[in-house]
């Protein structure tokens, strides 16, 4: 996921506000926020607002890292074809493409909602999926010499999560379409 | 139970070291103007070095096999991350950008697939 970036050229009016705290004045793209005096927008100190997004990106990955690791046991107890690894990342993806593209039309990637959005997706989905355990698979596969099995599995992995990252993106797109409609 | 939420918080920690990298590496690499990201492959290469260390080292290392839960499940689990990697080559896709989407996904798996070997080599 992109992180907040300072944009080129700042506005001299909110040049110093936007210099004590960033976080709070630059969106995802990095478009500065016209100041507003509404309280709850008031700059908080910038080592907080870190403090803030590590909780959340913990506890999200913690939660995202149980879910994982219980489904592994669960799953252990059945013949699968297929990985527990391919289910989780698949479902993984999906989930992420959903929430990222929901939370990005909530508003702009800041306060509360760029928190949830660390806590879901940066932290639950991140620790919900894992690239390692699906690399050493596939190195286990090829290590034994089981090239069909490991490239396979590999591009079977890569494509489908690619797939399923879309599919959950245009599904959100689809509810947000039809939210705007309704209103 | 205690294992199963000390390994969670390994992966929560883990998390967070990730999303520290990919900040760090994202903004280093701004400059150069790329044409896809490379944050997450950064984190994801670097968990699979570590992922292949910490299996050749659980092979003939005792104290390693026991700790396989906590850092190879919890920890680079969490650092690792495939759903970021699959959003990133999708947004790729749908940005018309077919190249570099295949280039994004290849690079990312064949550099981790050369790092799990390469960590397992020196661990084993």
């Amino acid at each position: 996921m992109k992180e907040e970036q300072l944009p080129e050229e700042q506005d001299d009016l909110t040049r110093q506000e936007a210099l004590d705290d960033p976080e709070d004045y630059m969106d995802i793209e990095g478009h500065e926020e016209p100041i507003d005096s509404d309280a709850a927008d008031m700059p908080q100190p910038s080592e907080r607002l870190v403090a803030k997004s590590l909780v959340a990106i913990l506890a999200g990955g913690f939660l995202g890292g149980l879910c994982r690791i219980s489904l592994y046991k669960a799953l252990a107890w059945a013949p699968l074809a297929v990985t527990p690894t391919l289910f989780v990342n698949l479902t993984g993806a999906f989930a992420l493409g959903f929430i990222s593209e929901i939370l990005a039309a909530k508003g702009p990637d800041k306060g509360n909602l760029r928190l949830v959005r660390l806590l879901g997706a940066t932290g639950f989905m991140g620790g919900y999926t894992t690239y390692g355990t699906f690399v050493l698979e596939c190195f286990g596969h090829l290590s034994k010499g089981n090239f069909g099995a490991g490239l396979s599995y590999a591009l079977l992995s890569i494509v489908l999560g690619i797939g399923c990252g879309w599919a959950g993106i245009k599904l959100a797109q689809k509810l947000i379409a039809k939210k705007e409609v309704a209103r | 139970m205690g294992e199963l939420l000390l390994a969670s918080l390994c992966c929560g920690l883990g998390a967070c070291l990730r999303f520290g990298q990919d900040g760090l590496v994202t903004k280093a690499c701004e400059r150069f103007q790329l044409a896809i990201p490379v944050g997450t492959m950064a984190v994801n290469v670097t968990a699979c070095l570590l992922v292949g260390l910490f299996a050749g080292l659980s092979s003939h290392v005792m104290g390693a096999a026991l700790l396989k839960p906590y850092i190879s499940s919890g920890f680079l689990g969490g650092y690792s991350t495939f759903s970021t990697a699959s959003i990133e080559g999708a947004r790729l896709l749908q940005e018309g950008k077919v190249k570099e989407a295949v280039a994004h996904s290849s690079l990312m798996f064949i550099l981790s697939l050369l790092s799990v070997s390469l960590g397992f080599l020196i661990g084993a």
